[in-house]
Order: C-alpha cells, then sequence, then structure tokens
C-alpha cells in the first residue's frame, strides 16, 4: 500500500512541476492564457525535455541508470530556474492562484469533483492485462531489470537483435520507468495508478477547457460538460473507441494519444478558429503539443500531423488566409521529421545493431 | 466507388452495439443546428477535407503498408472528438432547456440514458474487485514466489497458460515465457500454418489440457528450453506429469506449477526417436 501511496505523492509532485514548467515557459513567450492551460502545456514541455535527453541515449545504446541520473539532474536544475524566474518576475504558479479557490464557494463544483475523484479511482481500479499491457510494462519491467533502454522485448525477454525504432522513438515508458527507479516501486504500480490517474486528470483537464471556450467562459457548463464526459466515457466504453483507452488502458502511450495529445490538439485548433488564425500564441502552443506528441506517443506520428493539416487548411480557406496553412505546416515539421526516421527504419536504411 | 465509404463502414462497425453512431449522429446534427453559418460552413469543410485525406481506402492502403500492419487504422478515428461532442451536445441541450421543471426533468432523462443504457454493472463488478495491489491474479504472485523459491538462476524460461504469461510479464521479468505472442496469434488465427510446430503442442497442453503426441509434447519442452511449466491444477495426475519428465513444486490458487527435469527429459526424447525410428 505504501507504493501507492508514493505513487500518488510523484502525481502531485509531476502536477507542479508541470505548472511551473508551463508557467515558466507561458511567462517567457508572453502567452495570455489561464492557469490551469499552463499547467497542461507543463506536461508537453516535460515530455519535449525528456525526449531531447532519452533520445541519444537510446540510439547510443547508453544504461538506463545514466538515463535516470541524467534526467534527475535535468529536472532539479530546471525546475530551481524556473521558480527563481518566476520568482524575480513575481508571477504566480497554480497551487498560489487565489482567484481558483473563489470557485470553492459553489456547491456543485464539490459534487463535481467528488464524481470525478470517484471516476479516476473507477479507471485506475481496472484490472485488465491483455498484449499490449504485458508488452509495454514489461518494457519498462526489462529497464529496470537489465539496467538497458529499450533493448530487451517486453514480452519474451530477450535481447532484440537490433533496436526497434518504433518504440525507441517514443520515450513515453521509460520516463515512467525512471519515475519507478526514483520511487523504488515495481512499473506494475506505477502504470496502473499513476500513468492512469495523471491520463484521467489531464484528459478531463482538457475537456473542461475546451467546455470553457465552447460556452464562452462559463465554468459551470464547462464543469458540467467534463463531468459528463466521464460519466460517457464509463458507461459506453466501446473497443478501440477512446473510452477503452481511457478507461481500461490509460496506462498506455495510446491512452495519452486518444485521450490528452489529439484532444488538445482539437482545443488548440478551436482557438485558432476562435481567433481567426491570427493569434501567434496559439500557434505556438500548437507547435508545442505537436513537437511533444511523438515523444509521448508513436501513434500521434500520423494522426497528428492529419488533424493539424486539415484543421489548418480548413481555417486557411475560411478565413482566406494562406498564413494558416503555412503556420500549420510549419507546426508539422517535428512529426516530419520523426516519420522520416520511421520510415529510414522500415525499408532498413538506418539501423542500429544491438 | 467505396472511397469515403470506409469512415462510415469503420464508425458503424464499432458503434452500433451501444447506439454509439447513433449518438454520434444525433450530437453532430443537433450542434451543426444550433451553430452559426460561419461554424457550418467550417464544419462542412472539415467533414469534406476529412474524407479526401484521411478517412478512405487509398489512404488506409497506404497507411497500414508503410506505417502499420492492419487493423491499427482505426486510430485515425481518435481524432474526432466523439465523447466531447456528445457531452458538449448534452449540455448544450441542456442550458438550452427554459424553466427549472424541463432541465430537471432534461437532467434525469440523461442520467437515466447514460447510466441504464450504458453497460452492465454486474459484469463490470469482477473488474473492479482487485485481489492485490498490483490489480492482477494472485496466481502470477504465487507462481513467481514458488519458482524463484526453487532456483537461484537470474532469468527461467516457463512455460505458462496465456492469462498467466500475460500477467506474469507485468510482474516479473525474470521469468521468460517459453511460447511467443506470434505463436498464439498463429494458433488463434484462421489461416494457422505449421510455422511453430513447437509451440502450438505447448498451447495445447497448458491452456486446455490437450495432448496430440506425447513425443511431441516432450521435444517441444525440450525444444523451447523450458524450465518449468505451469498447468491449471488437478487435471493430470502427479505420476503422469512424471511421466513427462516434470517434478511438482507447488500450487497456487487455479495452478501448479512443476520443475522440468532436463536430464530424465534428454533420455525419454532420446527413446521416443528410438521408438519412432523402429
Amino acid at each position: 500500500m505504501l507504493d501507492v501511496v508514493k505513487c500518488m505523492a510523484a502525481l502531485l509532485v509531476y502536477i507542479l512541476i508541470f505548472d511551473i514548467w508551463g508557467t515558466t515557459l507561458s511567462k517567457v513567450l508572453k502567452w495570455n492564457i489561464s492557469q490551469i492551460e499552463k499547467v497542461l502545456y507543463g506536461f508537453f514541455v516535460y515530455y519535449l525535455l525528456f525526449q531531447v535527453v532519452y533520445l541519444p541515449l537510446v540510439l547510443l545504446r547508453k544504461p538506463f541508470a545514466l538515463l535516470t541520473g541524467i534526467w534527475i539532474f535535468c529536472v532539479i536544475l530546471i525546475t530551481v530556474i524556473c521558480c527563481g524566474y518566476l520568482f524575480v518576475t513575481r508571477t504566480s504558479i497554480f497551487i498560489f492562484e487565489k482567484s481558483y479557490f473563489n470557485v470553492l464557494k459553489y456547491g456543485y463544483v464539490y459534487i463535481i469533483c467528488a464524481l470525478s475523484c470517484l471516476g479516476i479511482c473507477y479507471c485506475v481500479l481496472q484490472h485488465y492485462v491483455g498484449w499490449d499491457t504485458s508488452y509495454y510494462i514489461g518494457m519498462m519491467n526489462e529497464a529496470l531489470y537489465t539496467n538497458t533502454i529499450g533493448i530487451y522485448d517486453g514480452d519474451l525477454g530477450v535481447m532484440e537483435k537490433t533496436i526497434p525504432i518504433r518504440s525507441a522513438l517514443s520515450g513515453f515508458y521509460m520516463q515512467f520507468a525512471v519515475c519507478s527507479r526514483i520511487l523504488n516501486v515495481k512499473p506494475i504500480i506505477v502504470a496502473f495508478y499513476l500513468v492512469r490517474s495523471l491520463c484521467v486528470i489531464l484528459a478531463e483537464t482538457i475537456v473542461f477547457c475546451i467546455g470553457k471556450v465552447l460556452f464562452d467562459r462559463k465554468t459551470k457548463p464547462a464543469l458540467l460538460m467534463a463531468l459528463l464526459w466521464l460519466c460517457i466515457n464509463m458507461m459506453w466504453y466501446t473497443e478501440h473507441a477512446t473510452p477503452l483507452f481511457l478507461i481500461r488502458r490509460s496506462y498506455e502511450a495510446k491512452g495519452y494519444c486518444s485521450n490528452v495529445v489529439l484532444p488538445i490538439i482539437f482545443y488548440c485548433l478551436l482557438r485558432l478558429y476562435r481567433e481567426k488564425g491570427e493569434r501567434k500564441s496559439h500557434w505556438q502552443t500548437l507547435f508545442l503539443c505537436c513537437a511533444a506528441s511523438v515523444p509521448i506517443s508513436m501513434s500521434c506520428l500520423v494522426t497528428v500531423p492529419a488533424m493539424v493539416f486539415i484543421g489548418a487548411v480548413v481555417l486557411g480557406i475560411s478565413e482566406k488566409n494562406m498564413k494558416c496553412i503555412i503556420y500549420g505546416i510549419l507546426c508539422l515539421l517535428p512529426n516530419i521529421f520523426y516519420g522520416l526516421l520511421y520510415l529510414l527504419s522500415v525499408f532498413d536504411l538506418w539501423v542500429i545493431e544491438v | 466507388m467505396e472511397v469515403g465509404l470506409t469512415f462510415v463502414e469503420m464508425l458503424r462497425g464499432f458503434f452500433t452495439e451501444m447506439g454509439w453512431f447513433y449518438g454520434l449522429l444525433a450530437a453532430f446534427l443537433f450542434c451543426f443546428i444550433k451553430s452559426g453559418k460561419e461554424t457550418r460552413k467550417k464544419l462542412i469543410l472539415i467533414l469534406i477535407f476529412s474524407l479526401t485525406f484521411v478517412f478512405n481506402d487509398i489512404v488506409k492502403m497506404l497507411f497500414e503498408k508503410l506505417f502499420s500492419n492492419e487493423g491499427t487504422f482505426y486510430r485515425f478515428l481518435w481524432m474526432i472528438p466523439m465523447t466531447i461532442l456528445i457531452a458538449y451536445a448534452i449540455v448544450l441541450a441542456y442550458e438550452s432547456c427554459k424553466g427549472k421543471v424541463v432541465k430537471v426533468f432534461f437532467a434525469i432523462v440523461v442520467v437515466a440514458g447514460v447510466f441504464l443504457i450504458g453497460f452492465s454493472w454486474e459484469n463490470e463488478w469482477d473488474l473492479l474487485h482487485p485481489k492485490n495491489v498490483y490489480l492482477l491474479s494472485n496466481d502470477a504472485m504465487s507462481i513467481s514466489q514458488l519458482i524463484h523459491d526453487d532456483t537461484q538462476e537470474e532469468r527461467v524460461t516457463v512455460v505458462l497458460p496465456l492469462k498467466q504469461q500475460l500477467e506474469i510479464r507485468t510482474y516479473d521479468p525474470s521469468i521468460v515465457p517459453a511460447i511467443k505472442r506470434k505463436a498464439y496469434i498463429n494458433y488463434y488465427s484462421q489461416e494457422r500454418t505449421q510455422q511453430y510446430e513447437f509451440q502450438d503442442p505447448l498451447i495445447d497442453f497448458c491452456n486446455y489440457a490437450v495432448i496430440e503426441d506425447e513425443a511431441l509434447l516432450r521435444k517441444s519442452i525440450l525444444r523451447r528450453k523450458a524450465d518449468y511449466l505451469v498447468i491449471f491444477k488437478e487435471i493430470f495426475s502427479r505420476e503422469f506429469m512424471e511421466e513427462l519428465s516434470l517434478e511438482y513444486i507447488g500450487t497456487t490458487d487455479r495452478v501448479e506449477v512443476y520443475r522440468v527435469n532436463r536430464k530424465d527429459l534428454k533420455v525419454r526424447c532420446q527413446e521416443d526417436r528410438e521408438v519412432q525410428k523402429n
């Protein structure tokens, strides 16, 4: 049980880190966004930076302990720098933002929060184990057990002949494996409790943000929408659709792709549509989410470009502004880069032997 | 002719069961009617471009060839924020209701709809009833414990029933399964091949307690370099298992764990070969 408590504590630390990093970035780039959005973008900043550390190490076949050490050092350093910057610029982070606590005077907020907590517990307590569970959690297990990164097959526990580029390009599982090492908790606990809770919280927050935009900044309908969204997911989950990946498989990168990354891309596009594609900060946030999409999940490799491309083209045509299409394509550059790397490996032009 | 229909087919295929398809369609139409002229124009454009660039057979074929194998194209459906759209449509309808009585009535209808039309709680209870903190069956942990109490090896190869194999890989990396995922996929495939001739008898034996050829089973255990074998309990007698060179080491809730006596197994396989020659 102590392991579960550790995971819940880690969840709070994660949210605090996302908050600090997201707030700093939004301050530096002068984004005029809400405090909740800063936490959300902080998650994407976190993964983008993790990828910068992770990718060279996995391609150079360095040990997992090195990744853990470097990443702990980076997180501490970046957080200290961010805190210093926020202190100097007198910027408040989410947990110190008093205006957010004003909503607590409304009774419905408590009901919605309590139901949301129940929803999270419902997702976390699911005990679904399939082939992908065995493979992905197996991969995290192998990283800790063999002190290697992505070299051992998660299903079979045997060493691969070449690095599987498809799974190596995304650092999602290794990031949580690092967390597992730091907490000294089995990866299965981290995956089932921490990764799942984080996914549901992030996903519900994004839906709340979407609701705020759709209902002209009104909090009550946005909260209702977020709650209803969670209930629909819980009650009506169906094979292959997003509810399955939220309720049962949210410890997988696919769960984050379908419930966190694609909805936030939708949110960014929605904001762009509202502002007629004119605000640069919205394009910057879209770029950030696209750049961090593949590090979060390889399923984003083509789904995110497809969504952004269609969104940008429609925006460009409806607003008669070709700049929107150009900006849209620029946002896709990171995905194109990862796509090229992946295709090189598919056609055996890029093979890294173990 | 099929261009564009793939999308509709896909949606129908996935969602007819629980009224998803119709729910989504109704939500879309409601939002479409309630939205302004500009938004409608954008929605139509999005639909046209989605069908042109993503949801058609040409893209599907290209995607499956370049990026993935068959059956993963459904991920593009995640681009459509379905649950968000349905939730938005319901809240929008609720906000449009005039008068407290109408609102309360509408809320009751929605809550009843969501909870009653949805899944059955009875089936769900079992899923929500964890046996331990790992949310696995107790078997996985007990098998791991029994094996580690019996061996000093860092890694051991074990023949396991499917469920136990999947669970144990999430729990204990030192246990290496003797049956590959591809062998299972082939086994359950309609176009089953003989590619995994030494894994099929193991699947038969540990999952279904079926033995077609005892000699082949022994050979399979040897060829897969299995150190341990796990089988559902109280199916075969200990004497029979000893015939297969398997020594009993313990029992869990649902399974029995056996150690493979390699030396004995080699001798028996040798004898089997000689019998076959004669």
